[in-house]
Parts: structure tokens; C-alpha cells; sequence
């Protein structure tokens, strides 16, 4: 225990104030929520992909299944019905980020978020591309709403969220309006001046970055900085690597995916949603842009949870004989099927018991490896629809690649693969703690 | 009736724990309301609550929600092993404790 001591000491020292920091940063914390709270609305187009493609296409693979289109021969007319959801999501994500990082930052900083969140949107159309005409009619390209505009509105966002909050709170820029005026005029007035120096600012901002390079601010972020962190986060090692950290920050009881999501969303967002308009134009999972993603730890690696815990739970239902681990599996289990395992991490617990650990952050990285493998090596296809994380284990491979069955297979193979890794340690975490353990019930039964 | 604030990342699994909580409350036969927000909404409700419990997971945030609370009301995280085995009854009394 003297070990286990000292490296706790050491976590609570280093890696927690860390944690901490990572998730009080307004700007991070701004970020994530924005990721968060867009979340619903990405997934609906994400579902509309996977209807459009799994069920009303004829060679979708629900169809095949069902013989829907032997039943309903225009079945496929009704794709062009729900297509246009992706362009009032996916296809528009820059919009709700810009909007909602300012907001977010207006919040935290408690001044006037829904107009901060407004002036961000105006400021993300203030550095857009300027109208081509055609035919006298004005147009505006789809390049930067959408996926590949997200740096600039991250950056945007952040930026403006944080003047407006400034500035709105300088009392020479505000004009009070007396009592009389009704409070939703007054509020307006009150940060005029902001928002005009914003909007203003950063009109001549975009001048001059035009006048430098002719494809604007959003070419200019996308190539200086976007592009740059897509292809870091793209490949195998980034991925294990980002896997680690956040099992093992669970590991010190700490929420790991939580606290690395802003960083994993802005380098994935691009290439999941590149990955779901391929799917969109071409109807398959295969030759996608983008094979290496954040989605392969989902659909390999991360089955019960963080750590890969269901294979924890069968391995506690095999071989555990100690009943609080019994309890515990048999408490987690319906959770753990949808990926919910904080029952796992604290119960048993995972959060430092020095054996159970080592599995804990040993499994996903080696499942992350097998899905990677099978995928560039052609065995499936890469995972393309995106699939909610809280789907059922095998089903978000099989789904994510459009109905793949090898892949529903790998999955089960990953899942036995890490009951079969986590079994030994089960084993020693009984023998370990069969002494102990007649204390420590009385003792939790006091505390309990 | 006292209004009872568990606070965790997503909200999902404390969730489960709050439904534990109601169940425990009910055989107690307190009248409780009991609901679970992620950290990021807590500051709406801040005023209303009674007490505030965190999940263990966000524990580091404890110092960004005494903030929204400014001392006004009690704010604790909860006992790792009792969320780990989602005791509501455990979790209600201290609740119920710090609230006295």
C-alpha cells in the first residue's frame, strides 16, 4: 500500500491540479460545452445519414434485412425528403459553434450572453468569403458553415466572447436608458458601443488579412491551423495516446473523456464530419477520407465505458468469488451495457487499486490497435456513420461502418479479448484483497 | 420542499443515483426534490438549492461550484464507495445531514 500511496500523493500533486485547470479554463470549458450542447443536433443529422443509407436505400443493409425495398419499391424517393436535415446540421455546425462559444464565454465572464453569442455569428459573416453573383442573384459558399469552418469559429468565438464581455462591462461605453424603457430596449442599448467596436474591429481585421492573402481569414486559419491538427490527430498514435491519458486520468477518479474533449473535438470534428458527408454523397463506409478517427476507440474500445468495462463485468461473472464484486457487476451491468461505468470505477473500485489499473488502461489501447489494424488493412470498412457513444458495444461498430458484419464480429472479438485480458487480474484482485476485505465491509458500513 | 442538486459531468450516471435517492426518500417518507445537472448548468438552479452534491468524477470542480454558491448553502462530494454503489439511502442521509 506504501506504493499506491505515494503514486496517489504524486496524482493528487501533478496530474489533478492539471485536471482541474483543464476543466475551469473558461476558454477550454467554452469550447467543450459548445461541442456539448451542439451534440444533439449533429447526431440527428448523423441518424438521418444512417436512415437514409441503412434503411431507404435499396442495397442499404436494414433494407436487405427487411426486404424493404421488395415491399416499398419507391422507397429511395424518400431519401430526398430527409437529406436537407444534414444541411440544418452538419453541413451548418461553424454557425451553432461560433455562437455558442461566445455565448459560453459570456457566461462565465456574466455578461449579456445571448447577444454575445449573436455578435459572434455576426462576426463569423463579417470574415466570410464576400457574395459572388451570378445571374444577379447573390451567393455565399456552403465551404466554411460547415465542418471546415470550425477553427474560425472556435477562434471566433473565443475572440469575440471575450471583448464583448469586456467591453460591455466598461461603463463609458453604455448607454443607460431611464427606467421608463422597457428592460428588452434597454438591454439592447446597453451594449451598442460593444458591438459596433466588435463588428467594426474586426471588419478591418479582414481587410487587411485580404489584402495580405487572397483567400480571406477562414482559407487562412484552415490551412495555418486547422489542417495542421486534423493530420496530428488522424493517425494511430495520437489516437492510443488520447486513449491513455483519459483512462488513466478515470484511473485517479477523475472524468477523462470529459476533460480531454475539447481537445479531441477540435481535432476529430473535421474528419467525422468530412467521414459522414462521404457517406452522405456516396452511400458506403468505404474508402472514407478520413479511417483513423475518435470513432474507433467508441467502436472497439470503449464497450461498458472507459477502460473497456464490460469485459471487466464478464470477467468478474466468471471467475469473481468475493460478493461485493458479484453485487457490483450485477449493479453495473445494465449501465454497462450502454456504456455508463462510473458504478465499475468507483464501486469495485478501479480508481487506484493498483491491480485492476493495469487492465483498465491496458485493454482500449489494444482494441483501439486491432480496429485500426482491420481497417487499414481492408478487412472493413472505416467507422463513418457516427453512432451515439452510448449504443450498445458491437452495434456501434456494426452500425458505424453502415451495417458491416465483420465488423459486428471484431467487435465481439475486441470484447472477448478484453474479458480474456482482464480475467487474470480479476483472479489477483480476489486473492489480493480476500483478507482485507472482512474490514473493509464494516468499515463502509459505518460510513454508508 | 428542499431542493436537493447532485452535479456530475454529463448527468448520466448520477441520474441513476438520483433515482436510488427518490427511491430511499420515499421509504423515509421525506418530501425531497432531488435532480441532477452537469456543472456547466449548475448556476441556474444555484439559488434555489439547498445542498449541492458532487459526483467523485468532479470532484477538482468543487471550488467552481462553492463560487456559484458563494457559501450560501452546503457543498460536498459524494463518498467515491457510495457512488460507486449507487447507495441512495447513504447518500440521501448525508444529504439529509447537511441540510439540518
Amino acid at each position: 500500500m506504501g506504493f499506491m500511496a505515494a503514486f496517489e500523493k504524486f496524482a493528487e500533486k501533478t496530474l489533478v491540479p492539471v485536471a482541474a485547470k483543464l476543466n475551469s479554463q473558461r476558454h477550454i470549458v467554452a469550447i467543450r460545452d459548445a461541442f456539448i450542447l451542439s451534440f444533439p443536433i449533429t447526431l440527428a443529422g448523423s441518424l438521418i445519414v444512417l436512415l437514409n443509407f441503412a434503411v431507404l436505400a435499396p442495397d442499404g443493409f436494414i433494407a436487405k434485412i427487411l426486404f424493404l425495398h421488395k415491399l416499398f419499391p419507391n422507397l429511395a424517393d424518400l431519401q430526398s425528403v430527409f437529406s436537407p436535415v444534414l444541411n440544418g446540421s452538419v453541413n451548418i455546425l461553424s454557425m451553432f459553434i461560433v455562437f455558442l462559444v461566445a455565448r459560453n464565454m459570456a457566461i462565465s465572464l456574466k455578461a449579456d450572453e445571448l447577444l454575445s453569442g449573436l455578435t459572434g455569428l455576426s462576426v463569423f459573416f463579417i470574415i466570410y468569403p464576400p457574395y459572388t453573383n451570378v445571374d444577379g442573384a447573390n451567393f455565399l459558399t456552403t465551404q466554411w458553415v460547415g465542418a471546415q469552418g470550425l477553427f474560425v469559429a472556435l477562434i471566433v468565438g473565443l475572440l469575440v466572447g471575450e471583448l464583448f464581455s469586456k467591453l460591455s462591462k466598461s461603463k463609458r461605453l453604455q448607454i443607460n436608458m431611464p427606467d421608463s424603457v422597457p428592460p428588452a430596449v434597454s438591454r439592447s442599448f446597453k451594449v451598442l458601443f460593444p458591438i459596433i467596436i466588435i463588428t467594426v474591429l474586426f471588419a478591418i481585421v479582414n481587410a487587411l488579412i485580404n489584402a495580405i492573402y487572397p483567400d480571406g481569414l477562414h482559407g487562412f486559419i484552415y490551412a495555418a491551423i486547422q489542417t495542421p491538427l486534423k493530420s496530428l490527430g488522424t493517425n494511430i498514435v495520437s489516437l492510443v495516446i488520447l486513449a491513455i491519458v483519459s483512462n488513466l486520468l478515470w484511473v485517479f477518479g477523475i472524468h477523462g473523456p470529459n476533460t480531454i474533449a475539447a481537445i479531441r473535438e477540435a481535432m476529430f470534428a473535421e474528419a467525422n464530419l468530412e467521414n459522414l458527408n462521404f457517406v452522405a454523397e456516396h452511400g458506403t463506409a468505404w474508402g472514407a477520407p478520413y479511417p483513423v478517427t475518435w470513432a474507433i476507440n467508441d467502436a472497439f474500445a470503449n464497450y461498458g465505458g472507459s477502460g473497456m468495462t464490460l469485459g471487466l463485468l464478464i470477467a468478474i461473472f466468471i471467475v469473481a468469488k468475493r460478493q461485493d464484486y458479484r453485487d457490483i457487476g450485477k449493479l453495473s451491468i445494465a449501465p454497462g451495457i450502454f456504456n455508463i461505468n462510473e458504478p465499475v470505477i468507483f464501486g469495485l473500485p478501479v480508481v487506484l487499486n493498483p491491480i485492476l489499473i493495469v487492465p483498465f488502461i491496458l485493454v482500449p489501447a489494444i482494441n483501439i490497435i486491432i480496429g485500426y489494424v482491420a481497417i487499414v488493412s481492408g478487412l472493413i470498412p472505416p467507422i463513418a456513420y457516427s453512432v451515439p457513444w452510448t449504443t450498445p458495444g458491437p452495434l456501434i461498430a456494426f452500425l458505424g461502418t453502415g451495417g458491416n458484419y465483420i465488423a459486428l464480429l471484431l467487435g465481439f472479438v475486441c470484447l472477448a479479448v478484453s474479458t480474456l485480458v482482464y480475467l487474470p487480474f480479476v483472479i489477483a484482485a480476489n486473492k489480493a484483497n480476500a483478507v482485507a476485505y472482512g474490514e473493509q465491509k464494516s468499515d463502509s458500513d459505518v460510513s454508508a | 420542499m428542499k431542493k436537493l442538486l447532485l452535479v456530475c459531468a454529463a448527468g448520466m450516471s448520477t441520474s441513476l443515483l438520483v433515482n436510488k435517492m427518490k427511491d430511499a426518500a420515499k421509504e423515509k417518507g421525506v418530501e425531497l426534490e432531488i435532480f441532477a445537472l452537469p456543472v456547466s448548468e449548475c448556476q441556474k438552479v444555484a439559488h434555489e438549492v439547498d445542498v449541492v452534491l458532487l459526483g467523485p468524477q468532479v470532484r477538482y470542480q468543487k471550488p467552481q461550484v462553492e463560487e456559484i454558491i458563494a457559501g450560501r448553502v452546503p457543498v460536498e462530494v459524494i463518498d467515491m464507495r457510495a457512488y460507486g454503489t449507487m447507495n441512495g439511502k447513504a447518500v440521501l442521509e448525508r444529504a439529509l445531514e447537511l441540510i439540518a
